[in-house]
């Protein structure tokens, strides 16, 4: 018997066809329905190639396939498992995620990618709409379309071309030129983006952001929230290596390295006319608001406050008047990295 | 026999994975891995067990060997958060239906590997020349070799 499905809901539409909020009738579970016309099928010689490759890569971190057919108009579907809270750029809309957030979500996806790696699976689109929310928070990596396993055995000149150029690692030219660390390169792109929120990104097109990927200077190594700390900017430049040899070698190594990241306190930043606002908050629940803003005499000042409940008192050592403007940044910089890093 | 040999401390956990017998053990990979820094002690049980289940999975292991804490180490909350990670190891075994698993001391360990049963004949009696470079690892590596190996 043929699988039935009430669609409930449109969830999204892109380049490889709708993915629909349905009801298996059968089972009577919700499920993520994703609708593939055959003409978009990457892999034409293999229609269920999606989610035979999600079946073999079965983990904790990755959607789980429930079934897969041909619809009665010919689509191709993939049934997966329905996650309600959405993707993490539902999640994020563009702006940042929390540091501790952000880490959490990464470590979850790289700890999948690293499994997926190990089956000879290379994801080949890892980017936020593309991050799954888990209904523990986790982060579950989705989107299989693109992850043809042995490439090497099949006839890639066949394959649909398709590239999510914007996270496509410099030395990838083809379909066949990914490996696991241009996935790790995707990571590192993902974490950049979600650390520093999408307004980062410099409003290039996507042909000049390719040509500057390849020269490194996209996205800018040396552009990061300030509140952002010095080893995590460099874990995220180092997955960002222009030269594959350079980065981490393997998912597990990046999600290592992510992990030893202490990463304490979400921080939200409001730019202001006299300067900028710093709110914190630390997994513990303990509040922090840093101000750096300049005075009537056109030199800078910094007050710090911090608190558990209510109100939030002054801290007086680390609070300055009178800075230039390059000791000013300077001195809030390092407030805001000891906190992120101590909550304290 | 195929052995995972674990050694854990609150702050990171040392694994070897050996095969063969106990004449001629073959080391197949062995790590030190530090635990995630900032996470409260129940998210870090729950990355612990995530670690473990990944190593028992990758592998197909008959068995799972902890390196326990010495009975002379004082009772302190390093010593109960490292119990705590030891209990989250056996229960990942027993999800992937490893038939052996034990928790050994080094005096134990040492009767298992032939000698009397007391911790100083592991340094002063034992002949570790089977595993190449076995001198090299670090302290707890070595720790994680040798309870592996004295359960092939």
């Amino acid at each position: 018997m043929a699988a039935s499905f009430d669609f409930l809901k449109r969830l999204g539409a892109g380049y490889f066809g709708e993915v629909w909020h349905a009801l298996d009738t059968g089972l009577g579970c919700e499920v993520a329905l994703k609708c593939i016309p055959p003409d978009k099928i990457i892999n034409s010689t293999n229609l269920h190639q999606e989610a035979q490759t999600l079946k073999a890569s079965e983990h904790a971190n990755i959607v789980r396939v429930t079934e897969t057919g041909t619809l009665d108009d010919g689509r191709v579907y993939v049934s997966m498992e329905y996650l309600p809270k959405g993707s993490v750029e539902d999640e994020a809309s563009g702006a940042l995620l929390g540091l501790p957030r952000a880490k959490k979500l990464m470590t979850d996806v790289l700890r999948g990618l690293g499994h997926a790696h190990r089956q000879g699976i290379v994801h080949r689109d890892v980017k936020p709409a593309n991050i799954m929310i888990g209904n523990s928070n986790e982060g579950k990596l989705s989107d299989f379309g693109l992850a043809v396993p042995d490439i090497g055995s099949v006839d890639a000149s066949q394959f649909k071309q398709y590239q999510y150029r914007l996270h496509l690692a410099p030395e990838v030219r083809g379909f066949t030129d990914y490996t696991p660390v241009s996935d790790v390169y995707a990571c590192g792109i993902t974490l950049y983006r979600l650390v520093n929120g999408d307004t980062y990104l410099p409003s290039i097109d996507l042909a000049e952001a390719t040509l500057r990927a390849r020269r490194g200077e996209f996205p800018p190594r040396d552009t990061y929230r300030e509140f952002v700390p010095s080893s995590l900017r460099g874990m995220i430049n180092k997955a960002l290596s222009v030269d594959p040899s350079d980065r981490y070698q393997t998912a597990d190594e990046m999600r290592h390295a992510l992990e030893q990241q202490k990463l304490l306190v979400s921080w939200q930043e409001r730019k202001t006319p006299r300067g900028t606002i710093w709110f914190g908050e630390g997994v513990s629940g303990r509040k922090f608001r840093l101000s750096l803003s300049r005075d009537n005499n056109s030199m800078w000042d910094i007050e710090f406050k911090t608190g558990k409940h209510g109100t939030l008192r002054r801290k007086s050592s680390d609070c300055h008047n009178s800075l230039t403007e390059a000791k000013g940044a300077q001195v809030a910089r390092r407030i805001l990295h000891r906190v992120t890093q101590t909550e304290a | 026999m195929k052995i995972v040999g674990i050694r854990c401390s609150n702050t990171d956990f040392a694994w070897a994975i050996l095969e063969g017998t106990q004449d001629v053990p073959q080391l197949m990979s062995c790590r030190l891995t530090s635990y995630p820094k900032g996470y409260d002690e129940h998210f870090l049980l729950h990355w612990f067990y995530q670690e473990i289940s990944g190593i028992l999975s990758a592998n197909t292991l008959d068995g799972i060997a902890i390196k326990g804490a010495e009975t002379m180490v004082k009772r302190s909350s390093a010593l109960e958060l490292r119990i705590r990670i030891e209990g989250i190891a056996l229960m990942a075994a027993a999800e992937v239906g490893c038939s052996l698993a034990s928790r050994k001391v080094k005096p134990s360990i040492a009767k298992d590997l032939g000698m009397k049963g007391k911790a100083k004949y592991l340094e002063t009696q034992f002949d570790s020349s089977a595993i190449a470079g076995f001198e090299d690892f670090k302290a707890k590596e070595q720790e994680a070799i040798l309870v592996a190996w004295s359960s092939l």
